[in-house]
């Protein structure tokens, strides 16, 4: 019942609706941002959203009719132009407020890291779905790695470390899709593992001895077992010695880089109105408009980045609630595409856009509700703002595409 | 569908679970939130405002190298507004424009500049007095939302000692700050505007720290916010400098306040720079507060250009200074030894069909190299810097350092300029020069260019066996918990001159002030030897510039002063007393280590 036939075909409109659901609140709640603060110029911002809303079904109607076959052929291209836009920033990017992340081409200005999350997907699948990759080696999948290094190395230079993060999910999943035991998943990452680990003695050793544990569960052949223990080791000793090589301005730096909250007076700030504009919602909430929080502008990017923030306050537990099962039962929906896929690409990209949602979605919300550092990604179809509208859609797109031709092989 | 049977696939099961036990970790963190501490984010929300303090961080002090503060921090009165108490605001700001002698559309800008947080206290005037205070006090019914706090305040404990490399710090600029807001820089904040309170900028400053005070919906403030310690602001890095206090005020003595000039003293051995004067001079304190206008306008637009650091910004022809080099290029090339004599000196010395001038105008007769260099012969050099030839003699300029900066850490230090033929032939045409040019190269006038820094320098290596120091300003940074940045004294070139010739060359710069015919014996220091160079750089404007560069002792020198006045005249008679005031003082004080 909730797939619709279409020429014999299957539409999953429930997958359609509980996009269309989130974007009203999301148009809602951006208007709701609007009352009462006087500090915005801008006053129509939730009928500009109507309108990439608009713009974005267009785009994710397009993306589902074209067979996935036409993307298969197209994926390298689409992966060398995305990399190309990418790397066209460093000349003509936007250097106004710090961040380098807007290209700008004769009137039209867009976020190439936008794309290139679609177009990595793109390449990755086109790549492990030819190969065999269920013999348990890594071996084949080391190209792939660099794959996503290239636009990850691109776009950390913006800087914009929440948005390179959300490559390394789609990393996990796909290697995972393609058939990577979650064991040899962890070997692979492990090194950046430990770097993490490594500024503290007492984590660190914990994660030598889980990766000892790994080890000898994948028992890999001798000599990568030495050559994976080997690197995460002198890592883990290296960082250290690095971190104390930095004066205290460079250190200072890269910690505000990988946790904004530390400048109290910038990101930190934002945490507290945030928490504050969840938690005195309620259970009930403070109903629509209502929201002091929000009508008093203590809310920072409310209506972007914060924008669950703004919804929790005048929806309390119930709303918010809500949001997230909506948010929970459209990426089963996703899943679900990717396991019926009898094609081994279109499965794969499903395993992408699925992971580029969950992630979007556990981060952002997590920052709004404080317990992860802010990142500064938008919650997908509630944020206001038209690159990831967009994105997003044709994300969407694909999965719809996928499920819709499911049988074809 | 073979979905349901599918499902029980434990590949596929995997990224089902991982979605269930993040959403999880979500909804159990809401209801945390919004239900479990709900009441109390709702007192926070409803019953009060947080309001967030920033603290500013106290700059760090400037110390001379023996520990003397020049440059600390007092506290000081500044008064605010919070915008968002403010009632009836076009009258508030009428009657605080009145109390603060301000213009009211100034204080109505100022609030527009920081529109973004309408809880933080917007610095209307910073720096007032007490008077000024106690009448804002008394109406204070009449001012809502006008407040008044302590913040640190720049103080130059000595004036205008020093002012040209110490800098001045001011209010951050809009441009300043969008290219600064990620560093922690926000609106009123202060920032180094010029020298080493530019230059250090980073290490000065500090971390703000921040307070998080509830404050009651009537705009009370009730206390500390609960669970939320306040950050200290972390003070500044302390900087110690290579400059000696005594030796900067002699200096600064030394050179009347109306000239225009500079003197600079390294230390051979390191580069430290010892002490560093400009003239004319300006108040540093005046920049800490917000500077009026008219009294901005004045400094900067004031023909004498006091904001002008001449020591470091400004280049002129070196004039005979300059001949020491041109001596040992001739030395160097093989053309002249230290017994050469060339034509006698009548006066003058003709080349093609024009007359070149010595500066004695009824001549020095035959000399060789050492008295050439002590009576600063012209004609003897004329004849010298011919053998050499122009390629030979600019290249040989260069290497010894001159044409570029040393890499003084000041911004704006001026290059200096070595001629050589590509610059006549790019400035003047290929056919539009003649080989006379050469002439006056070599006795330092012409198209030359050096800055006082760069002369003292090149005294320092000479006296150091060749060895060129990177002169800088700051010896050590030095930060609460102890750390320490060393500057490390650093080589950055060597002399191409031998240890022999450098000696002949050395027995030259001691005649000139210690032979009875030696143009800088007003220079001589009692109990100590001096080696220096007058030099007298003409000035197409008007008077000559007075020139003098010099180390003492001799061997082993302690010191290297260069010392120009402009429009001073002759360098024997007014640069070389003031640098002969200066090494005496030094090395009479004993010249601390």
């Amino acid at each position: 019942m909730s797939i619709a036939t279409i020429s014999g075909r299957n539409v999953d409109l429930w997958m359609i609706l509980l996009v269309l659901l989130l974007c009203g609140f999301g148009v809602i709640t951006i208007y709701s941002t609007l009352q009462g603060s006087e500090v915005r110029s801008d006053s129509s911002l939730h009928l500009k959203q109507l309108f990439w809303i608009g713009l974005g079904l267009v785009a994710m109607i397009i993306t589902a009719m074209i067979t996935y076959k036409a993307y298969y052929v197209l994926a390298p291209i689409i992966y060398f132009l995305s990399l190309l836009s990418l790397g066209l920033l460093f000349f003509l990017g936007d250097r106004g407020a710090g961040a380098n992340r807007w290209l700008h081409l004769g009137g039209f200005s867009w976020q190439p890291a936008e794309m290139a999350k679609v177009a990595t997907i793109f390449m990755l699948a086109h790549y492990l779905s030819e190969r065999k990759t269920t013999a348990g080696s890594i071996k084949p999948f080391l190209p792939a790695l660099g794959m996503v290094a290239l636009p990850v190395l691109l776009i950390i230079q913006q800087p914009d470390l929440g948005t390179s993060l959300v490559f390394v999910a789609i990393l996990v999943a796909m290697f995972y899709g393609a058939g990577m035991k979650p064991v040899d998943l962890f070997l692979l990452l492990s090194p950046a593992l430990s770097v993490v680990c490594a500024f503290h003695l007492i984590s660190w050793m914990i994660f030598i001895l889980i990766l000892l544990v790994m080890l000898y569960r994948a028992r890999p052949r001798f000599l990568t077992t030495t050559a994976i223990f080997l690197t995460n080791f002198a890592v883990g000793i290296v960082t250290p010695i690095l971190w104390r090589g930095l004066h205290e301005y460079q250190q200072k730096r890269i910690l505000v880089f990988l946790d904004p909250g530390r400048d109290p007076l910038g990101a930190g700030y934002q945490v507290i109105q945030s928490k504050v504009a969840l938690g005195s919602g309620g259970f009930f909430g403070k109903g629509f408009l209502e929201g002091t929080q929000t009508k008093l502008a203590f809310l920072p990017a409310q209506h972007t980045d914060f924008i669950f923030s703004a919804f929790g306050e005048q929806f309390g537990f119930l709303g918010s609630l809500l949001i997230l099962l909506l948010f929970l039962l459209f990426i089963i929906r996703g899943l679900r595409a990717a396991q019926m896929a009898r094609n081994r690409f279109a499965s794969l990209i499903a395993m992408g856009a699925v992971a580029v949602f969950c992630f979007h979605i556990f981060v952002n919300l997590g920052v709004a509700m404080g317990i992860m550092p802010v990142t500064g990604l938008p919650l997908p179809f509630m944020s206001y703002g038209g690159s990831s509208m967009i994105t997003n859609m044709i994300l969407v797109g694909l999965l719809l595409n996928i499920r819709y031709r499911w049988q074809e092989y | 569908m073979k979905s349901s049977h599918r499902l029980v696939n434990r590949a596929e099961l995997i990224p089902l679970v991982v979605v269930l036990v993040l959403f999880g970790v979500l909804i159990f963190r809401l209801f945390f939130l919004q239900v479990v501490r709900a009441q109390t984010y709702r007192r926070l929300s409803e019953e009060n405002r947080i309001r967030v303090i920033p603290v500013d961080a106290p700059r760090g002090h400037v110390l001379d190298r023996n520990g003397n503060v020049l440059v600390c921090n007092r506290p000081s009165y500044v008064v605010s507004i919070v915008p968002f108490k403010l009632r009836q605001m076009e009258r508030t700001i009428e009657t605080l424009a009145s109390f603060l002698e301000m213009e009211p559309d100034r204080i109505t800008a100022r609030l527009n500049e920081s529109r973004q947080r309408r809880f933080e206290p917007v610095k209307i005037k910073r720096d007032i007095d007490f008077k000024t205070l106690a009448v804002i006090q008394e109406h204070k019914l009449d001012l809502p939302g006008v407040i008044y706090q302590v913040e640190p305040r720049r103080e130059y404990l000595y004036g205008g000692l020093a002012a040209h490399l110490l800098g001045t710090v001011g209010e951050i600029s809009f441009e300043e700050l969008t290219k600064l807001r990620s560093s922690g820089y926000r609106h009123g904040s202060l920032i180094g505007k010029g020298g080493l309170e530019k230059q250090y900028e980073r290490f000065l400053r500090g971390e703000d720290g921040v307070q998080y005070v509830e404050v009651s919906a009537v705009g009370r403030e009730i206390g500390p916010l609960p669970n939320r310690p306040a950050v200290e602001a972390k003070p500044g890095n302390d900087l110690i400098l290579t400059i000696d206090l005594s030796l900067q005020q002699v200096a600064e003595e030394a050179l009347s306040d109306s000239v225009a000039g500079a003197i600079v003293a390294l230390d051979p051995a390191s580069g430290e720079i010892l002490a560093m004067a400009s003239r004319p001079a300006f108040d540093p304190n005046l920049f800490s507060s917000v500077i009026p206008e008219s009294t901005w306008r004045a400094l900067n637009e004031d023909p004498r250009h006091p904001l002008l650091n001449r020591a470091i910004q400004s280049a002129y022809p070196p004039g005979s200074i300059l001949k020491v080099l041109t001596a040992a290029a001739g030395l160097e090339s093989g053309v002249i030894n230290e017994h050469t004599r060339f034509s006698p000196c009548t006066g003058a010395y003709k080349y093609g069909d024009r007359w070149f001038g010595c500066w004695q105008s009824w001549g020095h007769g035959s000399l060789a190299l050492v008295q050439a260099i002590a009576q600063s012969c012209d004609v003897y050099f004329y004849q010298l810097g011919l053998k050499v030839g122009l390629d030979r003699w600019s290249d040989f300029i260069s290497r010894c350092g001159l044409g570029k900066p040393l890499g003084v850490d000041l911004a704006g230090e001026a290059q200096g300029l070595v001629p050589n033929r590509k610059f006549f032939n790019d400035h003047y045409g290929g056919r539009n020069w003649g080989p006379g040019v050469l002439l006056n190269l070599v006795i330092g006038q012409g198209e030359n260019l050096a800055t006082p820094l760069q002369m003292a320098s090149l005294m320092a290596a000479m006296g150091n066996e060749g060895a060129i120091y990177r002169p800088h300003l700051v010896r050590e940074i030095r930060s609460l918990t102890g750390k320490t940045l060393d500057q490390k004294p650093e080589v950055i070139g060597q002399l191409p001159i031998s240890a022999e010739n450098l000696r002949i060359v050395k027995k030259g710069l001691r005649a000139v002030v210690h032979h009875h015919m030696g143009t800088g014996r007003q220079a001589a220091v009692a109990g100590f030897e001096v080696a220096g160079k007058t030099g007298t750089a003409q000035n197409p404007h008007g008077e000559d510039h007075a020139w003098f560069a010099a180390f003492s002792p001799v061997e082993h020198p302690r010191i290297a002063v260069a010392v120009i006045v402009e429009q001073g005249g002759h360098g024997g008679s007014v640069a070389a007393p003031i640098a002969g005031r200066v090494i005496e003082a030094y090395l009479r004080g004993g010249g601390v280590q």
